[in-house]
């Protein structure tokens, strides 16, 4: 095990070193095409080289010319070195191809074909055994690899890795921040611990906060009493090494509970102050029944994962990156159900399609996602009905919507009192063909739909079924020894169960490299998953919502109704 | 839940009373559980044929939805399908008035147990 | 999680074959592997780039040329390869790009909606002629099974790409990163062998 401390002194002395030479020659070299000569700051320098690195953009705003499999021109833009090499640097495997490490501390050490360190861990994902043994780079060797995809052992790498077209200074600009990439392990870590926060809104239900917490405890008490174990016992030190390597089995994990208090306004100096108290690596789990968004801003412009926090209303992002979620929350109900609508389209466009939404959070998060997915498929808008606080939807209100604007579809964003509008729609002339709710709003009341209107009514289910989830029940409860179930949200306890595994696993795969940025890489490459709760998750390079589905169901038959799909888990 | 399990004997094709949608919902606890893995599907437009795309396509969102994925019986452990009989042809109502087609859903037909062999997955 | 372990293992075999082509590769050689196969197109919908459903069926079976391949948007290595070579492809046919219908396909339907192949498309400056489609899980895997190029897991894809001769409707299969000389070549052999 080396020492971190004087690897981290001596890496610093390397980067300044290296920035300081890049000024020498960013002021000594002749420029390709700039007027003006003045020297960059380091700042400056970094942000140009990440931008190369990220979006394949010269610091001329030009995009990086690249050539593929010999002789495909392709824009830098479109095959940037973050594809590949991923946003840590550290390499990524997919299918038969793997990408090895980009980052200046690895390229710069020569390859063995082993990792020092874990040449004895057996079962060990072992990247090192995937790829050719190489002495270390220079700068020099460096810039060759990038500019003729020959490696300094004399190996052609240009089947897989494009080459750019690069004058000097951008080279020593990219290689600079090459060589700032996953230099020096994140914070939060050290030799013998890793640190982890979980973020508790105040005021969460205590049922909530309690299912969040124990899945999650759980796994962090198991690891550290095998931790504890493999010190006394050598049979349980050979497992825990075989699994974890040597470095992973020796730190202990410690998760503090960051409670935020008072208004959603006041929560970033909270947040600020503890992290100033203590670094943490990651925030893992976390939970709140409203805001999330001044959580999701101090991750992004801190740096730091989150790993699923337990919310119904996520921050809704292209390309927000250190948030990952279980899905986009209350609203992806209504995003389903606009697919869902544009599915059948064809069939139902001469007549119009009436939204009608409770004026509450979770009524507003479902009609705006409704809308924004509708808006994007250029069907006439859905005409809006809004129900105000204390506004009951009654059967007159559902009457009058018929006869005024026969519309071919309804969908109506309200809890379970609504459902008794329907008691007459049988009878009702002229009534929509598709009639949609959502199955989380309506609650209990979904179950106990009159047989009549059964087939009428349709509701987004964001899950498994429940006679299909039973079969993870066993698989979920682990985490619960010892305890009375009944005590918990089953809903949280099993959404907290994925990321407790995904935690595990991620670590597993991490090899030892212990990057904030390679934390949220290693899940982007993770197979999609059957685990509890979801029909199915899913994961990938950038991907920030795991559960992507929801189905439409309706109740079935007989006094003791089961639900049924009458849709994919994912509509297109 | 006896009388579902006459409804799967109604179901097969060539019997145009049941245009009621085909269930997956398997019978009550303790009961066998029976399940469809829809191999392919097709839609046959009516007289007048219409909307023979659309058709297509609604056909498949019902067969796909009624159609379950192995994975969620043998990934948590404990469970397995067993075939019970192949390429059902199954009659799915669109529920749809401007559809008078068939949507036929060719279906694997499997039951699920528990299990119980020693030592394996 | 010594059975997650296990499953582990058969991915060395594929890793192996990468170093044996990574190792052995000079450079502009390309050794790309090519079959003939007879594919029974799916009678599935799915839907394009631009929202657009479309009978896989009457896209495939034209009286035009086509290649396929299965990609998806946030794919890292592979994908971008596979998808310089169509961009390529297009321009290199220049004002014959029509005679050559391109088809994407991705295994990723639950990520991939029409928003994220339309700026995937745009990211590769394809022309038209180019399609990238999605669809439900089961028909995407269907087709994935009946081109016999079915991945369980999206992160173990391989380079894959089809071409379609429309004289005997027999389809090359491609497999391994090719250039575009090679793609070039073996499009205008076509239906040839």
């Amino acid at each position: 095990m080396h020492s971190s401390q004087t690897f981290t002194a001596f890496m610093t002395k390397v980067a300044i070193v290296h920035v300081a030479v890049l000024l020498l020659l960013v002021g000594a070299s002749r420029s390709y095409g700039a007027a003006d000569q003045q020297a960059l700051s380091a700042e400056e320098t970094y942000k140009l080289g990440e931008r190369m690195y990220r979006e394949g953009i010269l610091p001329s705003g030009e995009p990086m010319q690249a050539f593929v499999s010999g002789d495909v021109p392709v824009s830098g833009t479109s095959f940037t070195c973050v594809s590949c090499h991923l946003r840590s640097g550290l390499g990524s495997i997919e299918g038969e191809v793997s990408t090895p490490p980009a980052n200046g501390r690895i390229l710069y050490l020569p390859r063995e074909p082993y990792i020092k360190g874990y040449e004895h861990v057996p079962s060990y994902h072992n990247y090192a055994v995937y790829f050719p043994t190489r002495p270390a780079y220079t700068d020099d060797t460096l810039a060759e690899l990038i500019t003729s995809g020959v490696d300094p052992a004399g190996r052609s790498v240009i089947k897989a890795m494009p080459i750019y077209d690069l004058n000097d200074q951008d080279m020593a600009i990219l290689i600079a921040y090459l060589k700032t990439l996953s230099a020096q392990p994140s914070p939060g870590v050290s030799d013998s611990e890793i640190k982890f926060a979980t973020v508790i809104v105040e005021g969460t239900d205590p049922v909530a906060v309690a299912s969040m917490l124990a899945p999650l405890e759980f796994g962090i008490a198991r690891k550290n009493s095998l931790t504890t174990a493999s010190s006394a016992n050598d049979r349980v030190a050979r497992m825990g090494y075989n699994m974890l390597g040597p470095d992973l089995l020796q730190k202990k994990f410690s998760l503090t509970r960051w409670v935020l208090k008072g208004p959603s306004s006041t929560w970033r100096s909270q947040l600020d102050a503890y992290y100033q108290a203590e670094p943490v690596f990651a925030l893992l789990g976390g939970i709140s029944a409203g805001d999330w968004e001044p959580v999701h801003r101090f991750c992004e412009e801190n740096q730091i994962p989150d790993l699923l926090p337990i919310v119904d209303y996520p921050v809704i992002s292209d390309h927000d990156w250190y948030t990952l979620y279980f899905s986009r929350g209350v609203r992806q109900e209504g995003e389903s159900a606009a697919r869902y609508l544009h599915g059948m389209y064809d069939l139902i466009k001469d007549r119009a399609i009436v939204q009608v939404s409770r004026d509450s959070r979770e009524g507003r998060a479902l009609a705006d996602g409704f809308r924004a997915t509708w808006a994007d498929t250029g069907h006439p808008a859905a005409i809006d009905i809004v129900l105000k606080e204390g506004e009951q939807f009654s059967q007159q209100r559902l009457q009058q919507i018929i006869t005024e604007l026969k519309p071919a579809a309804l969908i109506v964003w309200d809890d379970g009192a609504a459902l008794e509008a329907f008691a007459g729609l049988p009878d009702m002339a002229d009534r929509p063909g598709v009639i949609l709710a959502s199955g989380t709003f309506v609650g209990k009341a979904l179950w106990t739909i009159p047989e009549q209107l059964r087939g009428l009514l349709s509701f987004t289910y964001p899950y498994r079924l429940p006679q299909d989830d039973i079969r993870f029940d066993a698989l979920a409860l682990k985490v619960l020894p010892g305890k009375k179930t009944s005590d918990y949200d089953q809903k949280i306890i099993r959404q907290s169960y994925i990321t407790n595994e995904l935690l595990g696993k991620a670590l597993m795969d991490m090899r030892g490299e212990y990057y904030r940025d390679f934390f949220f890489d290693t899940i982007g490459m993770m197979p999609d998953a059957y685990y509890p709760l979801y029909e199915r998750v899913g994961f990938g390079p950038g991907q920030r919502y795991a559960s992507k589905g929801c189905f439409i169901v309706q109740l079935g038959k007989g006094e003791n109704p089961q639900l049924e799909r009458r849709s994919e888990w994912v509509t297109r | 839940m006896r009388k579902s399990w006459l409804f799967f004997l109604l179901v097969p094709i060539f019997s145009p009373l049941c245009a009621a949608a085909a269930e997956d919902a398997p019978a009550a606890q303790g009961d066998v559980v029976k399940v469809y893995i829809v191999n392919e599907y097709r839609y046959e437009p009516g007289p007048s044929g219409a909307h023979a795309d659309i058709g297509q396509s609604l056909c498949g969102t019902r067969c796909n939805a009624l159609s379950v994925d192995y994975l969620n019986y043998v990934e948590p452990g404990g469970w397995r399908l067993i075939k019970i009989s192949g390429n059902q042809q199954l009659l799915v109502d669109l529920n749809n008035p401007s559809l008078d087609g068939k949507c036929i859903c060719i279906a694997d037909e499997y039951r699920v147990k528990v299990n119980d062999l020693y030592m394996s997955k | 999680m010594m059975v997650q372990r296990l499953t582990r293992m058969p991915r060395i075999f594929t890793i192996l074959l990468a170093i044996l082509l990574m190792a052995g590769s000079d450079a502009g050689a390309s050794k790309y592997k090519r079959s003939i196969e007879n594919v029974v197109i799916p009678d599935v919908v799915l839907v394009n780039q631009q929202g657009e459903k479309v009978r896989l069926k009457s896209l495939l079976e034209s009286d035009q040329p086509v290649l396929v391949d299965f990609i998806y948007a946030t794919c890292t290595t592979i994908c971008p390869i596979l998808s310089a070579g169509f961009a390529n492809f297009q321009r290199e046919l220049g004002p014959e790009t029509k005679n050559a219908r391109l088809v994407s396909i991705t295994i990723d339907p639950e990520n991939d909606t029409p928003a994220a192949m339309k700026e995937y498309l745009e990211r590769y400056q394809a022309q038209p002629g180019w399609d990238f489609l999605t669809g439900s899980r089961q028909d995407v895997d269907r087709v994935m099974k009946a081109f016999n190029a079915y991945f369980r897991s999206k992160m173990d894809h391989q380079p894959l790409s089809f071409i379609r001769s429309q004289e005997d409707g027999k389809w090359i299969r491609l497999y391994g990163l090719m250039s575009s000389s090679d793609l070039m070549k073996e499009f205008q052999q076509r239906g040839g062998k």
